[in-house]
């Protein structure tokens, strides 16, 4: 097993500002995020003028904490790999031209990668600690794609079921973030189509916006994941939205602005503040519709195309309720296998970047310094 | 505030998506129209219409996240949709570019305007748009200092 060389990873699409480095063989030696989510949520949101900002003062620091807790040279180091898009363009910036000075600096070659086929390439990564999930006959099993070298870092109760295993190419893979809901068919770490979109809200900004019109702060992922368990998901109902075969697309605002008037409805019968037990039904109602129509059109793409794998990641697939909502599908289809990254490597990381860094050819010299960041980029585009 | 121009009743989303797509119809460019109104109320929605009226044949997804969308229309006009629900105030203006998108062969929509008072300096139409009930929608316009042709002083009457 090489432990070196490794592929540097740079991320600062959005909320996080991360580098990591990964071998080929896809084991991650370090990966080090520093994220905004705190400074934030003061704002409800990301402030591009404050990001940008922040992402400048992150990056080159977290570049040499990456290199430092490896024990690494820049001798060690075979390429960068950088985020080129999509993402917010102030902040996709401000890693792109830390990596063209280093690769300029340093002589290394340049690898621009798609934040999606990042994404998507989690699964094939070993994280610096814990498991990724695989929901398989109604079981949930962890699993890595190669074998441990430090069997330590796997929780004690994972160790005896550990699979060594990984998604076959091809396969469907779900993205699910605060800002993207693609459902993809992944032919290669580099060949990727897309199969349905959102039509207009992604999945991740429609748990922010309830998050918000509810009161509950930012982000709303993980706290309406969280009272969604502690509520019953029928005592309010909200319809999953489009089902409907003859619309392939996503759409998430028709939920957003049901679940927002029916808060408002409330708020205006309990005058004197939500009881917290209302906050968390319709919050597992909310949950129950959002995850059924995720889960719903992601099966649907896998009967279409006969595939056998299906990947979720992005920062929603560490949704407990859409996991445990795949467990169950996989009791149903038992040729299907549901496949989730460890929660470290499902939210933004660089540690993605830099493994599916290694599919992409560099880019000559020259044109590395040309190199734009590319705010809407279709993952079609990039084989 | 002044009287506005036109009040509009809106019954279906895809009455909004019309409403849109007249609008459309009547800019020539330069206009920059706001779009001011709570969650749900069918901004997004209607910034739709207005990209099909432009001839942009793909959906007008939320810009939330990338704060400004930008697409060329087949009419030769550029139509940019900014969404400024995750600013912080008005020092966010300049790094976001809006400035540039400023031209005389583009429009610009902007969702949440609120976030930076200034934009209420200098606008064509500023549109509220109010939720009546589930599929019902009130949609008030006020114009601007920028001039209003008679196509967009119809096109909610
Ligand atoms: N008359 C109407 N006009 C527009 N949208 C409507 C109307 N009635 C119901 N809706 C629904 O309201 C929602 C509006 O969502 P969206 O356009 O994303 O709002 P916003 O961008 O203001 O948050 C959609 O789900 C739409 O189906
Ligand atoms: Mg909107």
């Amino acid at each position: 097993m090489a432990d070196r060389p490794y592929i540097l990873g740079i991320e600062s699409s959005c909320d996080e500002t991360a580098a990591a480095l990964v071998t080929r063989e896809g084991r991650v030696r370090v990966s080090a995020v520093a994220s905004q989510v705190d400074l934030h949520a003061h704002f409800g949101g990301v402030v591009p003028e404050v990001a940008a900002r922040m992402h400048i003062q992150a990056c080159l620091p977290l570049v040499e904490e990456a290199m430092d807790d490896a024990g690494a040279t820049w001798d060690d180091i075979e390429a960068i790999a950088v985020t080129s898009g999509p993402g917010l363009i102030g902040c996709l910036l401000v890693g792109l031209e830390t990596a063209k000075t280093l690769s300029w600096l340093r002589d290394k070659p340049l690898i621009p990668v798609h934040h999606l086929a990042g994404h998507l390439y989690s699964i094939h990564l070993m994280p610096p600690a814990g498991a990724h999930r695989l929901m398989d006959k109604g079981a949930n099993k962890p699993v890595l794609p190669l074998e441990p070298d430090d069997t330590e870092k796997i929780a004690a109760t994972d160790r005896a079921e550990l699979e060594i295993g990984r998604p076959q190419y091809p396969y469907v893979g779900l993205i699910v973030s605060g800002g993207h809901t693609s459902l993809v068919w992944v032919e290669s770490p580099t060949r990727i189509t897309t199969v349905a979109q959102t039509r207009d809200d992604a999945v991740g900004e429609a748990y922010d916006k309830v998050a918000r019109v509810a009161g509950l702060g930012y982000p709303g992922g993980p706290i309406i994941d969280k009272l969604a368990t502690q509520g019953r998901p029928d005592a309010f109902t909200f319809t999953p939205p489009m089902l409907r075969r003859d619309r392939p697309d996503f759409s998430f605002s028709g939920l957003k602005t049901a679940v927002g008037r029916e808060f408002e409805k409330l708020r205006a019968q309990h005058p004197d503040g939500l009881p917290d037990q209302i906050i968390r039904d319709v919050c597992a109602g909310f949950q129950k519709a959002a995850v059924e129509a995720l889960i719903g059109k992601a099966l649907d793409a896998c009967a279409e195309h006969g595939s056998r794998d299906l990947v979720i990641s992005g920062g929603v697939a560490c949704n407990r309720g859409l996991r445990e909502r795949a467990r169950q599908a996989s009791a149903d289809r038992k040729m299907l296998r549901i496949w989730f990254p460890h929660p470290s490597l499902c939210t933004d990381n660089a540690a993605m970047i830099a493994g599916a860094g290694w599919n992409f050819k560099p880019l000559p010299r020259p044109s590395a310094l040309e190199l734009n960041a590319r705010a809407t980029w279709p993952i079609d585009a990039i084989a | 505030m002044a009287a506005p121009i036109w009040q509009f009743t809106s019954t279906s989303e895809d009455a909004t998506t019309e409403l849109g797509r007249r609008m459309a119809d009547a800019c020539r460019g330069g206009e920059v129209i706001l779009l001011d109104g709570p969650l749900g109320a069918g901004k997004t929605c209607l910034a739709g219409g207005f990209a099909a009226g432009l001839g942009i044949d793909e959906p007008a997804v939320s810009p939330t996240f990338v704060i400004c969308r930008s697409y060329r229309g087949s009419r030769g006009l550029t139509l940019h949709h900014f969404d400024f629900y995750r600013l912080g105030g008005e020092d966010d203006l300049d790094t976001i570019g809006l400035e540039d998108c400023l031209t005389d062969d583009a429009v610009v929509l902007i969702e949440w305007p609120e976030r930076c008072p200034s934009l209420f300096e200098s606008y064509t139409l500023a549109l509220k748009l109010e939720v009546v009930d589930e599929a019902t929608r009130r949609i008030t316009a006020w114009a601007g200092k920028l001039p209003v042709n008679d196509g967009l002083t119809a096109a909610g009457r």
